[in-house]
């Protein structure tokens, strides 16, 4: 058994035909992996590659925000408490005279690390669990399937304030009872794909020569859900910067003077008429990185996955 | 199809059951006396046995869950903390405003939804194929809680066309019912797009198109129907998300409902309400699940095989 067998028959070799190869021999033609013919077709997507370039703008901001912003994020300027924008405050400043560019730099920073650790924990609970219930089916199937119905019962956001009001609010839990609440998801998708590739030839063709689970697991399911998973991670995140800001809004989630996007938003709420940029701009940064994520999900889906419907 | 009912009855039995323990559960999460974090530090000793005696916390927890189930299964939500009275009866005096609420957003997003998505699967990559597709990922990807602020600061402070807050009058009830409208339209245009085009391939297309049927007929009647099928699903299965989403909106416009009595509950841990609360909804999601499964097979029949 070699591993070509599960390259051969990766699930999106549907796409295109590779020359064969005395072709390629003789036309001299570069040979173009799987990956490069994926590529090049991301590339000519347009709304994928704006959301790349979105989400890149946004991640490079966030990186180099000690550079970037021109103040640092808690520095009080208290002769300039609300100040509207201008050239020394470019998007004005909160009602304790912090600066708002600062704060949005700082608060892209923490949007992007928890929505990345959110994501994790979710892949990680929700993948293996897919996994298991789609390849061993029976009673397994079933008790995963009702763990799924039962956590999947609740909106997220609710359950998530219900968990954050009894443990207490506060970066570490907020990142924890979102992730707990949501990764059914990953389970869903991961399970209706392996149920797919259990009937697949390269797979009953493992299990018939003796492979154990293990083994057809790791080396035949895992590789070929890596590209759907990858697809569901880029259509998660946005969702979980929705919840955490939607969760920090209400203030269950992330606390002031932690500079979280949806925490600020609410910050400026008392101020609106008076001060409307308080609470403007924050939410815009949340919806470009929103929209960012969503454009690219959507264009990977159409690139890597066109037969996924969710 | 008798057997798979059945069978699908079962299943969401376990399903139920689970959903209580996590709601029960979560009064347990509270670190320290949950008790004490209801009543507040201030509270007599008194009141504290007298709450905790009321919960029935005083038992061991497999006791105190038996009989939670049991009353709460029979209706009985027991009585908030804050308010002291029974939880159903503050439930169901919010109701009907949430249901105000979520069914005129419900019929704004689903009516403008449908009709964006099969205005953009008919005329497929032309220039408003194109604007309803971005201008629907920027509807979904918008946070609630920012779009029900934008709309008080432009329509209710600077135009002063509504009320910024309140249930008064036909009014208040528009950006409330916007803001949950709105997305919900972005998602469903996207869907009903995807599914009609799908459906615009099929043969019986072509056949009907080749014997004269006319373009409305043809997009509404054999296009749109056969393409109703997940819509409808999505559609019903949404409802009780767009519950969870009145907790954002009901607070962000002071909109009396369901979502601002769990709101207020979390602050004031009141947590027979929360509990109460998260149940219906659990409920409810149970429900519209065995609900839409079961429409799906009868409206297709070929689903029960798979």
């Amino acid at each position: 058994m070699t591993t070509s067998d599960s390259i051969s028959t990766k699930s999106h070799a549907q796409h295109q035909s590779k020359p064969d190869s005395t072709d390629k021999l003789l036309l001299a033609t570069p040979v173009r992996s799987q990956w490069q013919i994926d590529l090049q077709r991301l590339c000519r997507h347009r709304a994928a590659m704006a959301g790349l370039i979105l989400i890149l703008t946004i991640a490079v901001m966030a990186f180099l925000a000690p550079w970037l912003s021109p103040y640092p994020y808690r520095a009080q300027h208290l002769d300039f408490i609300r100040a509207a924008p201008s050239t020394q405050f470019p998007l004005g400043t909160d009602s304790l005279g912090r600066d708002l560019l600062s704060r949005l730099l700082y608060g892209a920073r923490i949007a992007l690390f928890v929505a990345l650790v959110v994501v994790a924990i979710e892949v990680v609970i929700g993948v293996p669990l897919g996994m298991v219930a789609g390849y061993f089916r029976g009673r397994l199937d079933v008790a995963v399937n009702t763990l799924a119905d039962m956590f999947w019962a609740f909106p997220p956001l609710v359950l998530a304030m219900g968990v954050v009001a009894a443990v207490g609010p506060g970066l570490f839990n907020t990142m924890v009872v979102i992730a707990l609440v949501s990764w059914v998801p990953f389970t869903r998708v991961t399970r209706a794909k392996v149920l797919s590739l259990r009937q697949r030839d390269f797979v009953q063709a493992s299990i018939a020569i003796g492979g154990t689970h293990g083994w057809v697991l790791r080396r035949h399911i895992l590789p070929n859900i890596l590209i759907t998973n990858l697809v569901l991670v880029t259509l998660t995140l946005p969702t979980v910067l929705l919840t955490v800001a939607a969760l920090s809004f209400l203030g269950f989630g992330v606390q002031p003077p932690t500079p979280e996007w949806g925490a600020m938003l609410s910050e400026g709420r008392p101020y609106l008429q008076e001060a409307p940029w308080i609470s403007t701009f924050p939410g815009l940064a949340i919806l470009l990185t929103v929209i960012g994520f969503n454009l690219l999900g959507d264009g990977l889906r159409d690139v890597l996955d066109p037969k996924q419907t969710w | 199809m008798q057997s798979y009912l059945i069978q699908r009855l079962l299943l969401s039995v376990p399903v139920l059951l689970g959903v209580t323990a996590i709601v029960f559960a979560i009064l347990f999460l509270t670190p320290g006396d949950p008790v004490r974090t209801m009543v507040g530090v201030r509270a007599t000793e008194e009141r504290v046995q007298e709450i905790r005696a009321q919960l029935g916390l005083d038992r061991p927890w497999s006791e105190q869950y038996v009989r939670w189930l049991g009353r709460t299964l029979r209706g009985d939500l027991g009585v908030s903390i804050a308010a002291k009275r029974p939880v159903a009866q503050l439930i169901a005096e919010q109701l009907p405003f949430t249901l105000r609420l979520t069914l005129t957003s419900f019929v704004i997003g689903t009516l403008s939804g449908i009709a964006l998505g099969v205005v953009a699967a008919v005329k497929q990559n032309s220039w408003w194929d194109h604007l309803i597709t971005y201008t629907s990922v920027f509807w979904f990807s918008m946070p609630g809680f920012w779009l029900g602020l934008m709309l008080i600061l432009i329509f209710g402070l600077w135009l002063r066309w509504t009320p910024i807050s309140g249930y008064r009058g036909s009014g208040a009830l528009i950006l409330p019912a916007l803001t949950l409208a709105l997305p919900q339209m972005g998602s469903l245009a996207r869907l009903v797009r995807t599914e009609m085009l799908e459906v615009l391939r099929e043969e019986y297309m072509k056949t009907a198109r080749a014997k004269g049927v006319r373009p409305f007929l043809l997009y509404y009647r054999h296009a749109l129907r056969n393409a109703m099928i997940p819509v409808a699903v999505f559609l019903f299965l949404g409802v009780p998300w767009l519950l969870g989403g009145t907790v954002v909106i009901e607070t962000v416009f002071g909109w009396p409902g369901m979502g601002r009595l769990m709101y207020q509950a979390l602050l004031q841990k009141d947590f027979p309400v929360v509990q109460g609360l998260l149940f219906i909804i659990a409920l409810s999601t149970v429900i519209a699940n065995l609900v839409g499964d079961i429409a799906t097979v009868m409206l297709d029949p070929r689903i029960e095989q798979a």
